[in-house]
C-alpha cells in the first residue's frame, strides 16, 4: 500500500487562530502534484472520512506554487477548551499521512 | 524611495532566545527598522486570561538586550508588538518593566511609546448593539452577557497606531495585542514603501526563519522592500530562504493561501512571482494590497474553572484491556458520592497509548500496547474543589478492582509526591469575532515617554 505521506515532501496540522484546524500536503514535487490533482485524490468527502466530519464542513484548496494542498477544517472544540488534546493543533496529521493512494502508484515514478 | 527598507526580525517571537550571531549579522546590515513579535494565541487562552507571559523573563531580557543595543546602536525604530504573549495591560505592563530594565542596565535613554490594546467593555457592547460585531469562522455566538463575562479582551491593532507613534517621535515602541504583521510593516509603510509588498513581507517576517533551510522559527530574517517587491534573507549564514519555502510559506496557518487579511484589507499573492536571487536569498514581486472596511480581530477569553491533574503509568495488561471500562466507573463513583454537582465539575482522561493526542479522531483502534500514561484532569468551579475531586478520581482508578485483577495493591504508577498538581484557573476562548471601529486609533491609546 502506498500512503499519502510517502509522496510527500512535508504533511502537517496546525491551528488557524483557536477555533479552525488546517492540514497541510505539500507534496514530494511538481510531477507528483500533477499527478494527485488530474486523480482528484484529495477531495472534502475523502479528507473528511479520514476526521469523521462531513465533507460540507471540509474545504479543500489546491496551491501549485508549493505543490500543495491545504485543508480547512473547524477544530473539535477550540484550543484550550476543556477535553481539548492538542492546544497547537500539531498532532492532528496522521489520518491523512495514511491516507491510502495505492491507485496512482503506476502513475507516478519512484526514486 | 530608490533605497530599499530593510527590516530585522530576530525570531518567531521575543523569548526564545536567538542565536547572537544572527543578530551580530543582520545588525552589521544597513536596517531601517527592528521588529519583535512578543506573542500569539497559539499557546492556548490561559496567558490572556491570567495575564502571564509564556516565555520566561530570563529569555526575553536577553533578546531584548541585543535588540535595543543594537537598534539604539543603528538610530533605528524598534517595534515590539503582541507584548507578553496576549498583549493586554498586564502583559503590556509586564514587557515594558523588563524593557525598562535593560534600558538602565545599558545605560540606554530613549522616546518610548506604550501602546494599549486591552478592549473597554462598554465600547464593546455599544459596538455589540449597533451590529458591529461580527464572527470569525467557527467562533461561538456573542451577546452582551458573554462580553460581560469576558476575563479580558484584546483587540490585534493594525499598522496605524503604530505609525502615529513613530510620526510621535518614538525611537522604541511596546505594543499590546497587535497584527504580527503590523509590527514589521509599520515602518516602511510610513517611508511610503508599497502596501502589497511591505505586508506579503512583513507576513514571512513574523515567523521569524521558519520560512528557511534548516527549518528553526527561533532565528531571524531580514527583508528589503523596494518600489517593485521585497527580498528576504535569513539572518544566520548556515540557512538559506529557497522559492520553495517562501512560496509554501503563506500556507502556514493561514485558511486560505492566497490571501490574508489584515485590518485595512487583503493581501492578494496570487499574482507573486518567487525567484532565488542567489543561494539564500528570494524575492518576491507582485504582491498586491486590496483595501476592505477597516476591521480589528477581537480575542477574549472567559474563566471556566480551576484545573487539578494526575499524571500515572499503568502497566498490568490485564488492566489495559479493560481501562476505558474501569475509568466510566471511576466516574460514577464520584458522581455519587455527592462532594458537588455533576454541573460544577468535568473530569476528562487522556489515555497516552491509547488516543491520548487525537481523542476520537484516532485512527488506530484495537491494539493494545504494553503500557499507557493516564492524565486525569480535574476542572471545577474552585481550586478546593477541583483539587479534592481530583483526589478522589486518582483514589478510586488506583484502587478499583476489575475482572481477572491480580495487581491488588494499586493500579498506577506514580512518578512524584505529591501525586496531583494544581493547574490554577481555566480559561477558554469566547470571542474571536471582528469589530468595525469608526478609526484605525480609536482602540489603542498610545502613551510616549521618555526613557
Amino acid at each position: 500500500m502506498l500512503t499519502l505521506g510517502e509522496i510527500s515532501k512535508f504533511l502537517r496540522s496546525k491551528n488557524a487562530g483557536p477555533f479552525v484546524l488546517t492540514l497541510d500536503v505539500i507534496l514530494r514535487d511538481t510531477e507528483t502534484f500533477d499527478v494527485v490533482n488530474d486523480a482528484n485524490l484529495l477531495t472534502p468527502e475523502r479528507i473528511a472520512s479520514l476526521y469523521g466530519r462531513s465533507a460540507s464542513d471540509v474545504k479543500v484548496i489546491p496551491f501549485p506554487a508549493a505543490n500543495a494542498f491545504k485543508a480547512v477544517m473547524l477544530r473539535r472544540r477550540p484550543s484550550g477548551h476543556v477535553g481539548d488534546t492538542d492546544i497547537y493543533g500539531a498532532q492532528q496529521h496522521v489520518p491523512l499521512m495514511m491516507m491510502d493512494v495505492s491507485e496512482i502508484a503506476d502513475m507516478l515514478h519512484h526514486d | 524611495m530608490t533605497e530599499p527598507f530593510a527590516v530585522y526580525s530576530p525570531a518567531g517571537v521575543v523569548g526564545y532566545a536567538f542565536p547572537e550571531s544572527s543578530c551580530e549579522r543582520a545588525m552589521s546590515f544597513p536596517l531601517q527598522a527592528v521588529g519583535g513579535d512578543c506573542g500569539s494565541t497559539d499557546p492556548g487562552p490561559y496567558y490572556l486570561g491570567s495575564g502571564t507571559s509564556h516565555v520566561a523573563k530570563e529569555a526575553v531580557e536577553r533578546d531584548l538586550r541585543l535588540l535595543l543595543r543594537g537598534a539604539r546602536r543603528h538610530g533605528i525604530p524598534l517595534i515590539l508588538g503582541s507584548a507578553g504573549t496576549a498583549g493586554g495591560e498586564p502583559h503590556l505592563e509586564w514587557e515594558c518593566d523588563v524593557l525598562r530594565d535593560v534600558a538602565r542596565k545599558e545605560g540606554l535613554h530613549f522616546r518610548m511609546a506604550v501602546v494599549h490594546a486591552e478592549q473597554n467593555k462598554d465600547y464593546l457592547l455599544e459596538k455589540l448593539s449597533d451590529g458591529k460585531i461580527t464572527p470569525l469562522y467557527g467562533a461561538p455566538g456573542l451577546d452582551a452577557d458573554t462580553v460581560r463575562r469576558c476575563e479580558r479582551i484584546v483587540g490585534q491593532m493594525g499598522a496605524e497606531p503604530l505609525i502615529a507613534a513613530l510620526e510621535s517621535g518614538a525611537e522604541v515602541i511596546v505594543a499590546g495585542r497587535s497584527c504580527d504583521t503590523a509590527v514589521f510593516a509599520a515602518a516602511a509603510l510610513r517611508a511610503g514603501y508599497p502596501a502589497g509588498p511591505v505586508w506579503h513581507m512583513a507576513k514571512i517576517l513574523e515567523c521569524g526563519s521558519a520560512a528557511a533551510e534548516p527549518k528553526s522559527g527561533s532565528d531571524g530574517i531580514i527583508g528589503r522592500v523596494d518600489s517593485e517587491g521585497f527580498t528576504v534573507e535569513p539572518a544566520n549564514l548556515a540557512m538559506r530562504c529557497t522559492v520553495e519555502r517562501i512560496a509554501a510559506h503563506s500556507l502556514y496557518e493561514n485558511p486560505n493561501p492566497y490571501e490574508m487579511r489584515e485590518p485595512s484589507g487583503t493581501i492578494d499573492m496570487r499574482g507573486c512571482t518567487f525567484s532565488q536571487v542567489d543561494e539564500r536569498m528570494v524575492r518576491v514581486e507582485g504582491s498586491e494590497m486590496r483595501p476592505e472596511t477597516y476591521t480589528i480581530k477581537l480575542e477574549g477569553v472567559e474563566l471556566v474553572g480551576y484545573r487539578a491533574i494526575t499524571i500515572v503509568g499503568i502497566r498490568d495488561p490485564i488492566l489495559i484491556t479493560q481501562l476505558s471500562g474501569l475509568l466510566e466507573r471511576v466516574r460514577a463513583m464520584v458522581a455519587d458520592r455527592n462532594l458537588a454537582s455533576e454541573d460544577d465539575y468535568t473530569i476528562t482522561f487522556h489515555v497516552y497509548g491509547v488516543n491520548g493526542a487525537m481523542g476520537i479522531d484516532e485512527p488506530i483502534t484495537g491494539a493494545t500496547p504494553h503500557e499507557v500514561g493516564l492524565l486525569m484532569d480535574v476542572v471545577a468551579g474552585t481550586q478546593d474543589l477541583a483539587n479534592a475531586l481530583s483526589t478522589l478520581v486518582r483514589t478510586y482508578v488506583q484502587v478499583s478492582d476489575f475482572p481477572g485483577r491480580l495487581c491488588i495493591a494499586g493500579n498506577l504508577a506514580y512518578p512524584f509526591s505529591p501525586n496531583g498538581f494544581e493547574g490554577g484557573p481555566v480559561y477558554q476562548f469566547a470571542m474571536h469575532h471582528v469589530v468595525e471601529p469608526k478609526t484605525p486609533l480609536e482602540m489603542f491609546p498610545i502613551e510616549l515617554m521618555e526613557v
